[in-house]
């Protein structure tokens, strides 16, 4: 009796361990934000500060407040706005081309100017513009449209990577890349539709020839990938799919808008019930392999905005699932949104990659607000709040202030020690739509 | 002997003091402290003597104090031949033996704005004075907080702060700043900066209905970390 009686409650000690164990492995809810300070860190973490120039003005600072969960005050949203307007202006300012540094490095300090983001960064120029009529943003936006010709290869395409980079991880030359034309071309379609001026759609019909090119029969970019990240198939160049259906539209070019479309619908293929998008990473070389939320926030908002043009209800009805999926990975760990995510949306991560935050905040608010989801709209809300809390507007560093880092913890895993200026561009939408949501919900 | 020593008040095991966070902070930053001088919250430790430089291996040595300012003290210090000595922290006031007894001076931390703000309660009078809460790392001098300013760095704040968590953190980011100073200065990247004595104010302990008003404005200043949505969870 007494062994039978021990073996049952070993069998249940074993079965509660093993339940615990698959628990943690499948669970949603494995990271959570973190503690009140204890007033410690990891000396380790301080000897890879040691690498980052801790003692230049700024530096220490941030290190400090993300390394112990601290934030900046938290102000209106058209506040932080002009912070990360300014940041971006005078990212700007710093290469003297018209384009925009890829970001304040602490290792570097303000790095060359990079094609890809300057593209996408000129809409939000052209809204900062719309919104405040200040000549020096569309002042702005004109000189990044036009560097983008002034540096625009012969076959139409967009240079991977940028000029000059300090740690060498763009050092393959002028390589015709896919991803980067696609966003070039938003920022010329947005500069013809503000200006009617043809140079920029004329730069941007070469850029779709390219561009359609290297798509093949099954919709999958086999041409023009970017050398630097690692994995060869990439469904976040549904992003690239809407510069080009974008362009369609406006130079009423058929085979534009199919390839855009035969794109869009093979990415939709890798869509999963659960929200997952395989191939929505830099470094993937298997569908099963896990997501960055930078990348699969391009996806989403490919497919988004696509929709939106096309009047395609399946892409929207897509980008939504990967949009409400990813609210629920947020708000289940307290709202903290990992930085990578397995097939099954679970993560160990103790980092945000907080341009991905920034931009799926942008998607909980557009979604939001065009269907009264009053919960994403929350969420978007919720989010920005969260991202105003690491910006800060008072640093007396001027690659600090106003700006977004790579990484939240500063020293996380992506683009450590780094301000983007991507991160500043998405933060600078979400903020509008913050103020946009903001107002709708007065006047409900 | 030469590299950093470190001062400070510590009542821990001599052999336990180069485990001490601050140790372990300068070790992250390549600068192991070569020796600890110390003084104990209360009497002497019996099985250190007092006031001469006593080696725990090859490369670590401790010395045991009194007082800082002691010319026995400062002449056991003088023997180490420390490049920098970093203070710890505490309410030494040292004097010209201490601060001249290595090639590079000493470095010390100090929780207000410099050189607006120098003397006591400065955190305190840094909110009252609408002045951002700073921890400043300063190459020691004799006057009160008028040495040359090596580092400063605003501290972040949380919405359920009090003056004593936020003196607490202080203390926390000092340990921190003064490993990345003595590194600093250690490697020539950075150029401590002259105050001259009258662009600051030395201030004083408050009395408790100024110090009521101070309560007052930080309230009114953590107000707006109040909506960052993870407030609740510090709460």
């Amino acid at each position: 009796m007494t062994s039978q009686l021990v073996t049952s409650l070993r069998d249940r000690v074993q079965l509660r361990s093993r339940l615990r164990r698959l628990k943690v492995l499948y669970s949603n809810a494995a990271s959570a934000p973190p503690p009140a300070p204890k007033n410690a860190v990891d000396p380790a973490r301080l000897s890879d500060l040691t690498k980052y120039k801790p003692e230049v003005p700024g530096h220490a600072e941030v290190f400090l407040r993300d390394a112990q969960g601290l934030f900046e005050p938290i102000l209106d949203d058209l506040t932080h706005w002009d912070g990360a307007l300014a940041w971006l202006l005078r990212a700007q300012e710093v290469t003297g081309c018209g384009g925009f540094s890829v970001g304040y490095s602490f290792a570097h300090g303000w790095l060359p100017a990079y094609p890809e983001t300057t593209g996408y960064i000129i809409p939000t120029l052209w809204d900062a513009f719309g919104l405040r009529g200040d000549d020096r943003f569309r002042a702005a936006a004109l000189a990044a449209a036009d560097w983008e010709i002034a540096i625009q290869l012969p076959c139409g395409a967009t240079r991977a990577g940028y000029e000059g980079d300090p740690d060498g991880f763009w050092s393959q030359g002028l390589v015709p890349a896919a991803f980067n034309t696609g966003q070039v071309m938003q920022g010329w379609n947005r500069t013809f539709v503000e200006t009617g001026d043809s140079r920029y759609l004329d730069a941007a019909r070469r850029a779709a020839d390219f561009l359609a090119d290297c798509v093949d029969e099954r919709g999958v970019f086999v041409k023009g990938l970017s050398p630097g990240p690692l994995s060869r198939t990439r469904a976040y160049y549904a992003r690239a799919a809407y510069g080009l259906a974008w362009t369609g539209v406006l130079t009423n070019d058929r085979r534009y808008l199919d390839v855009a479309r035969r794109h869009l619908d093979w990415v939709i293929e890798q869509l999963r019930p659960n929200g997952f998008v395989s191939y929505a990473s830099f470094v993937a070389t298997g569908a099963d392999d896990d997501a960055l939320t930078h990348p699969l926030a391009y996806v989403a908002e490919g497919l988004l905005e696509t929709g939106l043009l096309l009047n395609e209800s399946r892409y929207i009805d897509a980008s939504r699932l990967v949009a409400a999926s990813m609210m629920q990975v947020c708000e289940k760990r307290g709202l903290f949104l990992p930085a990578t995510l397995t097939r099954r949306l679970t993560s160990g991560d103790r980092y945000s990659c907080l341009p991905g935050n920034a931009q799926f905040a942008c998607l909980w608010l557009r979604h939001g607000m065009m269907n009264s989801d009053w919960p994403m709209v929350n969420t978007g809300l919720k989010m920005v709040d969260w991202l105003k809390g690491v910006q800060s507007l008072t640093s007396e560093n001027p690659g600090i202030r106003g700006g977004l880092a790579g990484s939240w913890p500063v020293d996380g895993g992506y683009s450590v020690f780094a301000y983007l200026d991507w991160t500043a561009k998405f933060f600078a939408d979400s903020l509008l739509l913050a103020h946009a949501a903001r107002q709708r919900l007065r006047e409900s | 002997m030469s590299g950093v020593a470190v001062l400070g008040t510590y009542d821990a095991d001599a052999r336990h003091l180069f485990g001490i966070d601050l140790m372990r902070y300068l070790t992250a930053h390549g600068h192991s402290p070569s020796a600890i001088v110390f003084r104990t919250g209360a009497a002497p430790r019996p099985d250190i003597p007092l006031n001469r430089v006593h080696a725990l291996d090859r490369h670590r040595s401790v010395v045991q104090v009194t007082e800082f300012n002691d010319p026995a003290a400062v002449a056991a210090i003088r023997s180490l031949r420390a490049d920098l000595l970093v203070y710890a922290g505490g309410r030494d006031l040292l004097r010209d033996g201490v601060l001249e007894a290595s090639r590079l001076g000493c470095l010390g931390g100090h929780y207000g704005p410099l050189p607006e703000i120098r003397g006591m309660g400065t955190v305190e009078w840094s909110v009252l004075n609408d002045r951002p809460i700073v921890v400043a790392i300063q190459r020691l001098s004799r006057g009160v907080d008028t040495g040359d300013v090596v580092l400063q760095a605003p501290v972040a704040l949380r919405a359920d702060d009090t003056f004593t968590t936020i003196r607490e953190r202080c203390y926390f980011w000092t340990k921190v700043m003064l490993a990345i100073a003595t590194r600093a200065v250690l490697n020539e990247s950075i150029k401590p900066s002259p105050q001259r004595p009258e662009d600051g104010r030395q201030y004083y302990r408050l009395h408790p209905d100024v110090a009521a008003l101070a309560t007052r404005r930080l309230s009114a200043r953590l107000q707006a970390y109040r909506s960052h949505p993870w407030a609740p969870y510090s709460a």
